[in-house]
């Protein structure tokens, strides 16, 4: 029956003692917020830990759901980007690296400067292995410094609009946009690097070519 | 009219995610990128990010969380619901938060801990119907303060000593302390953790030498209590090593006393042992 109930009432539901409502939610939304806790971190233990908070700050009801802010899903991402990053500044688990070399955010939303390393005369995941290919991905996205990466894996792997991850982000559509654009060109530089350091020495033309590029 | 490399910057990215987007831009772009090889490059590049991204979302895709955390939250839903149903007059509500490994391992050992009190006091209780004291403490209300009202139990056993000590001789309250009781073996029940103290006039409760309570719950906040119960139990010495105790590893298999500190709702928050 719950299927057919929208979040804002399950949530009701729920915070009326409803049992079945908050299993309903649970169940419909947990794999979404544990995936996205997952992504961030680069931790099952995280994500674990991630999720339970969730849903544990829902049942305190600390605050409360407004539905004119955004979708109910908007608001579970927001907890938990929240609870994320508090663990990930607890734990320190992750270092950030700048790819630009100055380690400069640009919270004012502006593009900086590509690095013309992003022209290469190559396919960069071409002759990887798809397992190779996730896994540098992968590297790459958890190298991102923490406001890159959110939108990354909201826009890129959650599939989010950029409204959608504004609401959750609680930033500006222009701010993510570009942000998520400089991130993109970050993961590629990235990439470039790792598939730089995976070749073997300059066997190739294919290398020189990356090897001047960074030059 | 042609689209030059600035411009192309602007929507590469989407052009390479086969974004739904305006078709002659995408047309320009794409006739731009065939006589550019920099920006022929850039495209190709975010292509195969957004390859390499859209295969990693889809090895993550049918991820979730283990049972366990529905499992934990259940529990925390039942334990609030129950809560709150119950008239009282605390709005104490404890979750079993989970922070650390540590500290799942210390809630863990505190659940046994109960669980085995109750156990053996029930037990005891039946067999020696006649002997043990049953006492129950009136409601009192005042116009000025303000009284919980304590049910207790109290039992002999060897295990378990909560009874009423009538060689312990209760001593003056401490301070000035609102919704505080002192029951009749020498504990003084009071309305924050830190005022939980043994009251004896004994000399053997002067030798006695306790640690500072351990909280056993895992709120982000020092929740304060309106009343609550002082136990005295027993337990293994092995329980030490759950709170980061030293134990002495000839001493493995006694046991040690403890002061379990139990809620209104009869969860434990706090233990603290005695040597």
């Amino acid at each position: 029956m719950h299927s057919i109930v929208s979040d804002d009432e399950l949530l009701n539901l729920m915070r009326t003692g409803d049992e079945s409502a908050f299993v309903a939610l649970y169940r419909r939304k947990q794999s979404l917020i544990y995936r996205f806790a997952l992504r961030m971190s680069g931790s099952e233990s995280i994500a674990e830990d991630v999720t339970q908070e969730v849903f544990l700050h829902l049942m305190r009801g600390n605050d409360h759901f407004d539905a004119t802010r955004g979708s109910f899903q908007s608001y579970l991402f927001g907890i938990a980007r929240n609870q994320v990053l508090r663990r990930l500044e607890r734990d320190r688990t992750f270092r950030m690296v700048s790819l630009d070399g100055n380690g400069k955010d640009h919270e004012d939303g502006t593009d900086a400067p590509l690095s013309e390393t992003l022209t290469v005369a190559v396919d960069l995941l071409g002759d990887l292995t798809r397992r190779e290919t996730i896994e540098s991905v992968r590297q790459a996205v958890l190298a991102l410094p923490a406001h890159y990466r959110e939108v990354v894996v909201l826009c890129d792997l959650h599939e989010m609009s950029y409204q959608e991850a504004a609401d959750v982000l609680g930033c500006a559509l222009g701010t993510v946009r570009s942000r998520l654009h400089r991130a993109r060109a970050m993961l590629v530089e990235r990439l470039q690097t790792l598939k730089t350091a995976q070749s073997s020495p300059a066997t190739s033309d294919t290398v020189q070519v990356l090897s001047e590029s960074f030059i | 009219m042609n689209m030059n490399c600035q411009e192309f910057d602007q929507i590469f990215q989407e052009v390479a995610r086969s974004h739904s987007m305006d078709t002659r831009q995408r047309e320009l772009a794409l006739a731009h990128s065939a006589v550019c090889q920099n920006c022929a490059s850039r495209l190709a590049n975010a292509r195969s990010l957004a390859e390499g991204l859209a295969a990693l979302a889809a090895t993550t895709e049918s991820q979730s969380a283990p049972l366990r955390v529905e499992e934990t939250l259940l529990a925390a839903f039942r334990q609030r619901t129950a809560t709150v149903a119950m008239p009282t007059t605390s709005n104490v509500v404890a979750f079993p938060i989970r922070r650390n490994r540590a500290q799942l391992w210390a809630l863990a050992a505190a659940a046994v801990l109960i669980i085995a009190f109750g156990i053996i006091a029930v037990s005891q209780w039946k067999k020696t119907p006649a002997n043990s004291p049953t006492r129950e403490l009136a409601t009192v209300s005042s116009p000025s303060t303000k009284t919980e009202i304590i049910q207790s139990v109290e039992t002999r056993s060897e295990s378990v000593v909560a009874a009423a000590d009538q060689s312990r001789k209760p001593v003056t309250f401490r301070k000035t302390i609102k919704l505080a009781e002192e029951s009749d073996d020498g504990f003084l029940v009071s309305s924050s953790l830190g005022d939980f103290t043994p009251l004896f006039d004994s000399p053997n409760a002067q030798q006695e030498i306790a640690t500072d309570f351990l909280p056993l719950t895992y709120d982000d906040t020092d929740q304060a209590m309106e009343s609550g119960q002082v136990i005295r139990v027993q337990i293994p010495r092995t329980a030490l090593a759950s709170f980061g105790l030293p134990i002495i590893p000839e001493r493995a298999n006694e046991k040690v006393k403890a002061d379990l500190l139990l809620a209104d709702d009869g969860s434990a928050r706090a233990i603290r042992f005695i040597r």
